[in-house]
């Protein structure tokens, strides 16, 4: 088991309230994608989950049991987070050995296999590695560690997009063999939505949607032809936005529209992205 | 608690530092040795102050034994206790170390010739002073505890300081302490709170009765409060991060 459950958790920096009353459930072995914009309290909410740092008020427990101080708690969980917290002087091969006094069930050959994948020399020290080596060092540790809570800050942070795709495909290789429970934080939502199951998304320190992929998915639809018929067909309906490229435009709607679309009109599924950007910008 | 992998982190911290200042002290003592009876013609040659520099040196890996380790295991879910607890397991087990290891080089160093240590010079002033001074290993060993948890204690502040606070305290302590106090003391009490304090320190230690368990004891006192300040510091320490 490795169920997550946030509890009315408020954090303040100051004058700053970073979550304010944020109660969500984080089931056992899903993927779920954390999305927000910049400051949305992401990070924050990830920080507090591993007790890294303090609620002001509220609690979290994973597996029924509080993790405030929690050792055995705090084993079952592995997060990476975009913050350096490894030593700088530290080798790669390092990392991995002390991942693994840490985490005693991570898997070392895989890790060394992942090094291989990602062309990761294990002999080099963190400080020369550039930011997209630093993501796939973490991503190794995380992979690796086979912790049954994965708290993912950012993983591909600047990560060409070959290397996204062995990761999100190792992400889904791993999460096949031994399913476990998975949050995503990302900024590239069109990418984590092929792969999340269930969505969270935060907006200045409050949930403002959970629900599964699917659900948030079917609840729109994107409308696409020449702009005159697409203008008429939407016409009176609830449009999140619209892109238009010479003749042709796309609307994103919300909800799905009862007449069938004319000739020439295309419906398609909803994209992720447009949802947040609608959802974020209130 | 995951107490095993963090001890081991800890020592790991420790272990090439406390290999390279014992390689650095014993290559002073041979070298200096060497020179000057060369120069000389002497056979002999001590080097005194041992503990004071072994001192510095455990002062200096506590003020070195927090952020990044609370860093890494944080990263790695260990909770607050365990590292605070793998400390003081680490520092208990370095102090002793040390304490046997500059123990055993003053006996060896008086069986080679005319030798005191810091701890005799200091408990061996009295003209009916013993030749042999017990309590020297307790006494190393609790000082150097006093030692590392004092530079524990220091770097845990610092790091829970913000920057305002930092700056006042980094500038405004040593003026207090140097400057303000000492004339203050002058100006209104004629010296007496500055006497009245080398006073305590002589007594605490044991100086001023010729005994070194008395300063066996004040720094075991010593190190449990600032153990409890530590702990205390710690225990609410965040990972300081940028809000999402």
């Amino acid at each position: 088991m490795s169920r997550i459950e946030v509890k009315n958790v408020t954090k303040k920096f100051g004058a700053v309230t970073a979550l304010d009353d944020v109660s969500v459930t984080i089931e056992e072995n899903k993927i779920y994608g954390l999305l927000g914009r910049n400051g949305a309290g992401k990070s924050t909410l990830l920080s507090i989950i591993t007790n890294r740092v303090f609620p002001t008020s509220g609690e979290v427990l994973i597996d029924g049991e509080p993790v405030l101080e929690n050792d055995r708690v705090l084993g079952k969980v592995y997060c990476m987070s975009e913050q350096p917290l490894y030593p700088e002087s530290m080798r790669i091969k390092e990392v991995f050995k002390w991942t693994r006094e840490f985490y005693p069930d991570m898997d070392m050959d895989y890790a060394l296999a992942l090094a291989d994948k990602f062309a990761l020399s294990t002999r080099k020290r963190l400080k020369s590695l550039s930011t997209g080596y630093t993501s796939i060092y973490k991503i190794i540790v995380a992979l690796a560690c086979n912790a049954p809570v994965l708290l993912l800050d950012e993983p591909v942070l600047g990560l060409d997009a070959n290397f996204r795709d062995v990761f999100y495909r190792e992400l889904i290789a791993r999460y096949s063999e031994q399913p476990r429970t998975v949050v995503i934080s990302t900024h590239l939502i069109e990418e984590a939505a092929d792969v999340v199951e269930h969505v969270l998304i935060i907006n200045n320190g409050r949930i403002i949607l959970d629900d599964s992929t699917q659900n948030v998915l079917a609840a729109g639809c994107t409308v696409t032809g020449p702009a005159a018929l697409v203008d008429e067909y939407v016409a009176g309906r609830r449009v999140l936005g619209s892109d238009t490229l010479g003749g042709i435009k796309s609307v994103y709607l919300l909800g799905l529209p009862d007449a069938p679309a004319p000739a020439g009109v295309e419906l398609s599924r909803m994209k992720l992205q447009s949802l947040f950007i609608h959802l974020t910008n209130a | 608690m995951r107490f095993l992998p963090a001890w081991k982190y800890q020592m790991n911290g420790v272990k090439w530092p406390l290999i390279i200042y014992y390689i650095v002290i014993a290559s002073l003592l041979v070298l200096m040795g060497v020179s000057l009876s060369i120069v000389q013609g002497r056979d002999r040659i001590t080097v005194g102050g041992l503990e004071m520099a072994s001192m510095i040196f455990i002062f200096v890996a506590g003020l070195n034994s927090y952020k990044p380790v609370f860093f890494m295991m944080s990263a790695n879910g260990i909770s607050r206790r365990t590292m605070f607890v793998s400390f003081l397991a680490m520092l208990g087990v370095v102090a002793a170390g040390m304490a046997l290891v500059d123990t055993l080089y003053g006996i060896g160093m008086k069986m080679a010739g005319d030798y005191r240590t810091m701890f005799e010079q200091l408990y061996g002033r009295a003209a009916n002073a013993p030749a042999w001074i017990p309590g020297g290993f307790e006494w190393r060993l609790c000082s150097y505890l006093v030692a590392g948890m004092a530079g524990y204690l220091i770097t845990i502040l610092y790091y829970r300081m913000n920057k305002a606070v930092k700056l006042l305290v980094s500038i405004g302590v040593p003026i207090l302490v140097l400057f303000v106090w000492p004339a203050a003391d002058l100006t209104w009490f004629n010296g007496a709170t500055i006497r009245a304090v080398g006073w305590l320190i002589e007594w605490a230690s044991g100086l001023s009765s010729g005994n070194p368990y008395i300063g066996v004891m004040s720094n075991i006192v010593l190190t449990a409060l600032l153990g409890a300040l530590c702990y205390l510091a710690l225990r609410r320490a965040p990972i300081k991060t940028k809000t999402s």
